[in-house]
């Protein structure tokens, strides 16, 4: 057992992350009596969608970001934060036994909760093609931070991928007046043939759809040059990006490439406190499992948001709602009556959520070439520099498992502990091996989930 | 399947590893081997790296003979494994140190070494205790409470991943047969021949059986009626990010690997088949790795692991045959005792029988030993 | 590359030993980003140059040495006015 230290804070509840389900969360469950805190580890609230929003505040700015990154202003203002611990720039690292420890202002801290609320949303998918680790290539949510959190566009950029949010990216790109050099669209052709037979469904929503269409009627209107349904695509350069070159022998001059591969669920955190995780093939994503009221494998650790499974801010704000009744239902603040009505209404919410998740996840799932390298030299794992080449050698030796794979040729021991080689691992386990891919067990995630220093670990406070 | 192995070893961690090369590289017998999931407990993985004989046989003569024997081996038995699997095992005979806190813990130490040094064979395998200022000269970056350490020149260290890696690597070229995920969950023995289940069905045959499986050999054995006790014991391993070299002689607080990489230990907990990550225990070890070595201060933990050791009831392994054709090979120490494993107790399995030297690590110790 | 409509306060830091301009708010590797300084790292085992590529703090490509002090994500470390500033070790 941890040594108990008799001032060690008690919660009643303790959020993890301060974006849209975290905060949600903590405007439900706040003036109930209960002790909360909301941990987070930027400097302000917002998470990614709406990073940055309380200082984007004016009215140029609203000119630029559209409604919807507003709408996390209001959400942010209902928090009532005498009411609860807001912990800025706190870095968590461990869960263990409803411990939750973090690190702020280089020192580390441990607090206990009667439960807790993993909001940790999302991440980039890895894009394991050649060249992807030259600097200059970044991920699409760099620039979207940039342009959100200091004001910048670089000209002249390149983007390459697919998914919702790329092209939300691009649309936010050129209404900041950026000059954008070129877009390598990778969404696979057959996509729009498979997705098709869900557009029915998703038409419940055309007013996404609409934005979806409006987006691409600006690139055209720009003149951006378009190269469509990509499949082969290779970063150059030598000690940064200097070109990019396609199958057919095109090359596109540039210094910045900014790569989208569609997202996935920031999972380390969940995986570490031992929740039990499912392989999602529509998405082929590692998920996290909950029942109905988000609650995960381990006894009081809720799921909630993109964190669980990438769908969006509409279903995390509701699911943030249904694990927050279910938690005042526990803790007697709402009679049970009160707990199933509310818990009926979301759920058809939820429903609603949904209608657009299929024709999305179908048409924007990646090409099998960037899910699985084609390469001997591309590199799988960035921080250890291991090649395609190196990983299949290790599996003509050992083909067990990633663990093993691991073990042999160090692809997921550096500081990222996976996250950026994870996905591929399996992928390429999965294809080698013939093994059905949600039959393979994920990375073993320990604590700490980000390195720490030692000292700072040694003094627990 | 119709095919009846000579040779069925089940367990591939270091230890079935070492006597898959071995048997396959001194017959040309028909030679399998099983390894269960990639999430089993797995020693192999978790362990720390290290040859060593400074603790080892403490009171048990035998144990601390064999021991020093197979430390003089190392050097042959990594030249030989490089040179046929290409795989560099990163093995140094650097020497190795265990640090005293007190003068109490010093003194304690110093006995119990005296009473190691009393059984070896060798003058140049003996431990010395050195005190805080011969020991600053050969540990610069020494803590200023460390008041002495126990020394011995034949222990050493290796990458203990890219061993196992090069004796699967090996034995497979060798021809013996690697089948994954086979977790094995019944054995039985009829006539000449031993059926192995695994849990989803499949089956395999053999004449002998090698068992390697580490914690898992004590309720396989049973169903045979053969009384392993084993127990597990935990220990964590922390992993520090990448630095430049510091040629630190490795202890079990903390040394370096190959790679840059800080390796700290160990702990060692009775508290059965747990293997989650104690922040008390992390906590510890770090504060006994920074008195040792201060700059540790301002270096990243990157992971925490913990895993099982198996420990024999006695602590001394267990060489066992049983009937000629049921070989039980168990110990805490598969990392230093490969070469053993790889040669003379790969060959003893041909020879039906353990040998005369090994008869002290036999199962009779326990006092019960019967076939069903 | 530009910005456009940031009226925060502008500030100095050295990246080796040259003098940059940022911004108020910016993180490092913003700071990084719009001065075109290409890399802020060397890898540990072949030496080769990196530079941010997640910005939310979960790559750790970013790390760079501030005041002396190694590994530092820069993407969550906000620039102040006279930081030092270096290519990680």
């Amino acid at each position: 057992m941890s040594n108990l230290k008799k001032d060690v804070k008690e919660y009643d509840v303790v959020i993890i992350g301060a974006g849209p389900a975290g905060i949600q969360s903590a405007v439900e469950l706040q003036n109930h009596g209960l002790k909360i805190a909301l941990l987070d580890d930027s400097f302000k609230l917002g998470g990614q969608i709406y990073k940055n929003v309380e200082n984007n505040d004016t009215e140029e700015k609203r000119k630029l970001f559209q409604e919807d990154y507003y709408q996390g202003l209001a959400l942010i203002k209902k928090l009532d934060l005498n009411s609860i611990d807001y912990i800025s720039n706190a870095s968590i690292w461990s869960i263990s036994n409803l411990e939750v420890f973090y690190s702020h202002n280089n020192s580390s801290t441990k607090i206990r909760s009667k439960k807790i609320i993993i909001a940790t949303g999302a991440m980039e998918r890895p894009f394991p093609i050649e060249g992807w680790t030259l600097p200059g290539v970044m991920g699409a949510t760099s620039a979207q931070i940039m342009l959100k959190e200091s004001s910048i566009i670089k000209d002249n950029a390149v983007f390459v991928g697919t998914g919702p949010l790329f092209y939300y990216v691009i649309s936010q790109y050129i209404d900041a007046g950026a000059k954008i050099k070129a877009i390598i669209d990778t969404t696979p052709a057959k996509n729009y043939i498979k997705a098709f037979k869900y557009l029915p469904k998703a038409l419940l929503k055309v007013g996404y759809l609409m934005k979806g269409l409006g987006f691409l009627y600006k690139f055209k209107k720009h003149k951006i040059k378009m190269y469509n349904f990509t499949d082969v695509v290779k970063f150059e350069g030598s000690d940064n990006l200097e070109k990019i070159s396609l199958k057919d022998g095109t090359f596109i001059d540039t210094n910045i490439a900014f790569i989208h591969n569609g997202l996935a669920p920031n999972i380390n955190l969940q995986l570490q406190a031992g929740c039990e995780y499912e392989f999602a093939q529509k998405t082929r994503t590692i998920n996290i499992k909950t029942d109905e009221f988000m609650q995960s494998s381990v006894d009081n650790i809720y799921v909630i948001g993109d964190g669980k499974s990438v769908r969006g801010v509409d279903t995390a704000k509701t699911e943030a709602k249904i694990a927050s009744s279910k938690i005042l239902r526990d803790f007697d603040k709402i009679e049970e009556e009160v707990m199933d009505k509310k818990f009926f209404a979301y759920t058809k919410e939820l429903e609603s959520h949904s209608y657009i998740r299929d024709f999305l996840d179908v048409l924007y799932l990646p090409h099998i070439n960037f899910l699985s390298p084609t390469k001997d030299e591309v590199v799988v794992c960035r921080c250890e520099e291991v090649t395609f080449s190196t990983v299949k050698s290790s599996l003509e030796i050992d083909c067990k498992g990633v663990n093993s794979v691991k073990s042999f040729t160090r692809c997921g021991m550096g500081n990222c502990q996976g996250r950026f080689c994870g996905l591929t691992l399996l992928e390429i386990m999965s294809e080698k091996t013939g093994i059905s891919i949600d039959e393979l067990n994920y990375l073993k995630i320990r604590s700490p989930i980000k390195p720490v220093r030692i000292e700072e670990m040694a003094n627990i406070k | 399947m119709n095919k009846i192995y000579d040779f069925l070893i089940i367990g591939g961690g270091v230890t079935g590893s070492s006597i898959a090369y071995g048997l396959s590289k001194n017959s040309n017998s028909s030679i399998a081997i099983v390894d269960a999931y990639d999430n089993t407990y797995r020693a192999s993985v978790g362990n720390y790296g290290l040859t060593w004989m400074q603790s080892k046989g403490y009171k048990q003569p035998f144990y601390a003979r064999l021991s020093e024997q197979v430390s003089y081996d190392w050097s042959e038995f990594r030249n030989e494994l490089e040179e046929k699997s290409q795989i560099d095992i990163e093995y140094i005979k650097t020497g190795g140190l265990t640090f005293c806190h007190t003068q109490d813990e010093f003194a304690k130490l110093e006995k119990k070494i005296s009473n190691l040094n009393s059984y070896y064979q060798h003058d140049s395998s003996k431990t010395v205790m050195l005190d805080a200022k011969e020991l600053k000269k050969i540990y610069p970056g020494l803590g200023e409470s460390i008041v002495g350490a126990a020394y011995n020149k034949q222990d050493g260290l290796l990458n203990p991943l890219h061993l196992l890696k090069a004796q699967l690597k090996l034995a497979q070229k060798q021809k013996v047969e690697y089948i994954s995920h086979f977790s094995t969950a019944t054995i039985d023995k009829s006539n000449d021949e031993y059926k192995v289940t695994s849990q989803d069905g499949r089956i395999i045959r053999a004449k002998q059986l090698v068992m390697a499986a580490g914690l898992s050999n004590m309720p396989l054995a049973a169903q045979l009626g053969i009384n392993v006790p084993l127990e597990p014991q935990k220990g964590h391993i922390l992993v520090a990010q990448k630095v430049p070299p510091l040629d630190l002689i490795p202890c079990f607080n903390v040394r370096q690997t190959k790679s840059g990489t800080l390796l700290l230990g160990v702990s060692n907990e009775d508290v059965g088949f747990d293997i989650n990550i104690d922040e008390g225990i992390v906590s510890n070890i770090l504060k006994k790795s920074i008195k040792i070595l201060p700059m540790l201060k301002d270096v990243n933990l990157i992971r925490s692991w913990s895993s099982l050791r198996i420990i024999p009831q006695d602590g001394k392994p267990i060489y066992d045959t049983i009937d000629n054709t049921l070989h039980v090979i168990t110990t805490h120490s598969a990392i230093t005792l490969a070469p053993l494993h790889a040669n003379e107790v790969s060959k003893s399995i041909l020879n039906g029988k353990m040998p005369d030297n090994l008869k002290d690590f036999s199962l009779d110790r326990f006092n019960e030993k019967e076939i069903v | 590359m530009s910005r456009f409509s940031n009226f925060n306060k502008d500030i100095t830091f050295t990246f080796n030993d040259k003098v940059y301009m940022a911004k108020q708010g910016d993180n490092v590797s913003a700071a990084l980003s719009i001065n075109d300084i290409p890399y802020n790292r060397k890898t540990f085992d072949n030496k080769t140059p990196r530079s941010s590529f997640c910005h939310m703090g979960i790559c750790f490509e970013c790390l760079v040495q501030i005041d002396g002090v190694s590994g530092i994500q820069a993407c969550k470390t906000q620039v102040v006015e006279g930081m030092e500033i270096k290519e990680d070790v």
